[in-house]
Parts: structure tokens; C-alpha cells; sequence
């Protein structure tokens, strides 16, 4: 099965980096890259990637609502929040299957996470 | 004039080190002034100019700080004029019905209480010393607004008796503002530099793999300067993070985010490793000794964290073909590490004023750079575990560094 990704984040900078890091070291599909919360809804609730990387904070909306949103939307894939500051997300808690990746780490606990998917 | 007030005359005039003449002038001060101690200081001339009483109350209205005396129960009894200044009320100005406490912030009561407490004498909380301690309040003054009071205390014995207290306040608002400005510009950086130091390092692993795939024989340069690369964008990544945690720590909003089972051997192992090039690059050896132990639960990113600064801290301050010891003993209180190197080293000035934020002695800026940041975030987040950080050095002959870890972070 191959897996695939959403990647939204208001930097396109990280996005492509991201984007390039999954495809070339992890051989995972990118089928989508949002630059707010609008697109990153719209494209996930479309595409039904097998997880979805969300950046925390992009303004005008932030990655939460968008997560919100798409749950409320029937998608249930891991969602990955990237977090310019680390987070317990304690105020999330209402979520199923999201997971915080600090921005802080660089790709590190990128890795570290699909270690533990077996992806 | 009230006894309380007497009181706080007899601690600043020793009337038994005068003469009958200057206690008869201090007594016609004490009745021609109609409230000389909360009085305005006065340039003018009158009987008993010359005595202690009066350079003293001067002394005090002109000082920018003012002073509250308290009885033994804590009741107001009076104030400098300087003290009235600063809230911005007339002379003869008496605190609210509810007490003092009612002009301190609601956030700031619990630690005026306890820093009350604590001077007088509460044997449940650390004995106050007035010499060194102090707390920060915000005030409401005349206007409505807070200001940032640093306030001191003593206490007033008579015959080995407390009789009173005496707590000074100045204002600090400026110092306060000026260290949120810092935290908020240390934050902003951070938070801004953070998404290029994680596509640099992501790039990078990029490029390796690209490199590895393409096999040809590339110049020695290549794979070498991707490594020189990697090297300096991780010392970014943690300045980077420095600068947050020291942010934080300034506006007590640092928190461990997770607990986990570590096994403080392989971090120190990896930590080594993720320092070859610094160490490398000084001709710094690094060895290390661990006896075997029990896990310790804590934040392993930032245990390695202290671990990493450390580490990099004794290889820069280490001399050109030094050698740096890590040992790690389980004990009866925590896991006990100790970081020895061959450097530098400190004078006792400085070992003092390590963790101030920014601090950096002369010598150290001229053997390495820094931000001065590192040290003060790495014992931060020592205490943050329940643990200790010691500091011991010499002068050109080097630097213990101890840190003392519970096994379990309450």
C-alpha cells in the first residue's frame, strides 16, 4: 500500500522541504499541499490521504480548526501537527490520533514518528 | 504623634549616643514639625538642623525609594514621604481599610504574604535575610495604575524583641518591562529562525541521500562540507532553542512537556557522538564512565539537552588537545553526573554570576563564541527535573560541572 500525505503550511519553504524529505528518504506519496487551513480542509476531505501534516499556526485560521474540521468531515488518518513551540496540546485532547512534531527537532521527530507507523 | 511612629524615630536617631543639647534639639524638632517623618524634606533652616533625626529624614525624602513601617502585628504605621511619591498620594496619605494588601496586585498577594511570612519569622517557610532577599509587586498608585515595586524588609528589635518591620520599595517597573520586552523579542526570533533551521537540517538529509544514491566518487570536500553544514545548522537549531527556553524561563511558562524511561547511558553515548565535530574540531577527547544504574523518568530531548550544552561548554572552554571526562554514578538522592574538563576554567566572580541571562566573562569571549544563554536555560531545566546543578573551578586549571538527577521528576 502506498502511503500518502497532505502537507499544509503557510511557509513554502518547509512545505516543499517536507514535501521532498517524505518522497526521496521515505518513498511517501505528497498528494496535496495547502498553504492556509481553507485549502488544507479542502484537500484533505478530497484526497483522504493515509495521514495528513498540519502546520499549528497559519494565519488568518491555525491547524487545529482545520483538524476540527476535517474529523467533522469523516476523515479519521493521523493527523500531525507541526509546532513552532513544543506542546503538550492538552487543549486537544478531544482529538483522536493526533500527534505534535516540534518544528524545533527539524525532521528528526518526523522520523521518529513513521518509525513507529512502519512507514 | 503616635507611639508607632516614635518607634521608628528611635531606630534612626541612637538618642543615647547624644548630648542633653542635641536630645533637647531633637524633641523641639519633634514638636515644631507638625509630621516631620512623613513631612516633605525641607531646605529650610530651624532648631535641630544638625541633628541625626533631621539628615535622616531628609536623606529618606530625597532617596527614590520609600519606606513603610509596620508593627509587630503587621498594622500600617506610617510612611516616608518618598514612599508617597512613588504611589503618587499627598502627604499624610494612610493605606485603604482592607490594609495594605489591597493595593497589591491579586496576582502578586501570595507573594507578599509570603514574603511577610517569612520576615516574621514563620518557621514553616525559609527564614528571611534581609540583606539579599527581595520580591517584585505590581502596586496600584493614586492613578489606578500597577507599577512594579522591588520590595526589601527588616525587622525592628528592641531589647532582642521584634518590634516592628521596615519594608522599602523602589521602582522597578522600567527593569521589569524592559526584561518582557526581552523574553518577547527572544520568543518572536525563535519562533521565526525555527522554520529555517528545520528546512536547513531537512535539506541536508536530503542531500546525503541524494549523494549516497548517485555513487560516483565525489572529492572528500563534498561529503565533509555536509557534515561541517549539519554540524553548524544543529548548533543553531540549539542556540535557537535556547533563546525560546530562555524566554520562557524568564516569564515562568517553562514546563516539561514529557516523562519518559531513560536510560541516561545511551543518551550520554549519543550526545558524545552528535559532538564529534565540535570536539573534533578543538582536539578535545572526550571519555566517559558510567556505572551501572536504574532508568531515570524525564524529558529525554531535554536531558540531552543538558547533556549537549554541557558537553559543548567543556570542549569550548577546554584547551587545544584537552581532555573532557563525563562520569555518571547512580546515588542514594538521584543519578550523580559530573562533567570534568582540562579548560579555561573560572574565577569565583564569575562562577557566581553564571546563569544571569546574557552574562559572559571577558575571558570567555575571547576563547569561544556564545550567547551567554545556554548555561542558565541548562540549569532551568535541571531544576525543572527536582534536580541540582554545582558549579567548581580554577583559574587555568579547569571546570567540574555536577548534576544531581532524581530518578523520578515530581
Amino acid at each position: 500500500m502506498t502511503v500518502s500525505v497532505v502537507i499544509a503550511d503557510d511557509d513554502p519553504q518547509i512545505r516543499d522541504m517536507w514535501a521532498d524529505w517524505l518522497e526521496l528518504l521515505r518513498g511517501i506519496e505528497v498528494v496535496g499541499r495547502a498553504s492556509n487551513g481553507e485549502e488544507a480542509i479542502e484537500r484533505i476531505l478530497e484526497l483522504r490521504p493515509t495521514f495528513a501534516m498540519i502546520d499549528r499556526s497559519m494565519p488568518p485560521g491555525d491547524g487545529i480548526s482545520a483538524i476540527r474540521s476535517v474529523r467533522a468531515g469523516g476523515y479519521t488518518g493521523p493527523c500531525i501537527v507541526v509546532s513552532g513551540e513544543e506542546c503538550e496540546g492538552a487543549d486537544e485532547s478531544d482529538l483522536a490520533d493526533v500527534h505534535y512534531v516540534s518544528k524545533a527537532s527539524g525532521p528528526s521527530a518526523l522520523a521518529t514518528f513513521l518509525d513507529g507507523m512502519g512507514w | 504623634m503616635n507611639s508607632g511612629k516614635d518607634t521608628l524615630s528611635g531606630t534612626f536617631v541612637r538618642t543615647e549616643d547624644l548630648t542633653e543639647e542635641q536630645e533637647a534639639a531633637v524633641e523641639s524638632a519633634n514638636e515644631s514639625a507638625p509630621d516631620p517623618y512623613v513631612g516633605p524634606a525641607t531646605s529650610e533652616l530651624r532648631a535641630g538642623d544638625h541633628n541625626a533625626r533631621y539628615l535622616y529624614e531628609t536623606a529618606l525624602g530625597a532617596l527614590p525609594t520609600g519606606v513603610i513601617h509596620l508593627g509587630a502585628d503587621g498594622a500600617f504605621l506610617g510612611a516616608t514621604s518618598a514612599m508617597e511619591r512613588l504611589l503618587g498620594h499627598p502627604p499624610g496619605w494612610e493605606p485603604p481599610e482592607g490594609g495594605l494588601l489591597e493595593l497589591v496586585h491579586p496576582d502578586d498577594q501570595e507573594v507578599g504574604i509570603t514574603a511577610l511570612a517569612r520576615l516574621a519569622g514563620d518557621p514553616a517557610l525559609e527564614p528571611w535575610d534581609s540583606t539579599t532577599d527581595s520580591v517584585d509587586l505590581r502596586v496600584r498608585n493614586a492613578d489606578g495604575d500597577y507599577r512594579w515595586l522591588e520590595a526589601h524588609g527588616t525587622d525592628l528589635r528592641q531589647d532582642s524583641q521584634v518590634a516592628g518591620y521596615l519594608v522599602s520599595f523602589t521602582d522597578v517597573t522600567s527593569r521589569v518591562e524592559a526584561t518582557q520586552y526581552r523574553s518577547q523579542f527572544f520568543r518572536t526570533a525563535a519562533h521565526e529562525l525555527r522554520a529555517p533551521v528545520a528546512t536547513m537540517l531537512g535539506r541536508l538529509d536530503i542531500l546525503e541521500a541524494t549523494l549516497e544514491k548517485v555513487k560516483v566518487d565525489l572529492p572528500t570536500t563534498v561529503p565533509a562540507t555536509v557534515e561541517h553544514l549539519r554540524s553548524s545548522a544543529l548548533r543553531m537549531q540549539r542556540l535557537v532553542g535556547d533563546l525560546m527556553d530562555s524566554a520562557r524561563m524568564d516569564s515562568g511558562e517553562f514546563n516539561l512537556v514529557r516523562r519518559e524511561n531513560v536510560d541516561l547511558a545511551a543518551l550520554i553515548t549519543k550526545e558524545i557522538a552528535d559532538l564529534a565535530v565540535e570536539a573534533g574540531e578543538r582536539n578535545v577527547t572526550i571519555t566517559k564512565r558510567v556505572t551501572p544504574g536504574p532508568k531515570v523518568t524525564v524529558d529525554s530531548v531535554r536531558i540531552g539537552q543538558v547533556i549537549a550544552n554541557l558537553l559543548s561548554n567543556a570542549c569550548r572552554y577546554g584547551r587545544n588537545g584537552g581532555a573532557v571526562m563525563v562520569t555518571a554514578d547512580p546515588t542514594r538522592d538521584g543519578w550523580c553526573i559530573r562533567f570534568v574538563d582540562t579548560g579555561i576554567g573560572m574565577d569565583a566572580e564569575t562562577v557566581a554570576r553564571l546563569g544571569e541571562p546574557l552574562f559572559r566573562a571577558e575571558r570567555a569571549k575571547e576563547h569561544a563564541v556564545g550567547t551567554g544563554l545556554g548555561f542558565a536555560v541548562t540549569k532551568g531545566i535541571v531544576e525543572a527535573h527536582g534536580g541540582t546543578l554545582t558549579v567548581e573551578s580554577e583559574l587555568d586549571r579547569g571546570t567540574t560541572v555536577t548534576v544531581l538527577l532524581p530518578y523520578e521528576t515530581a
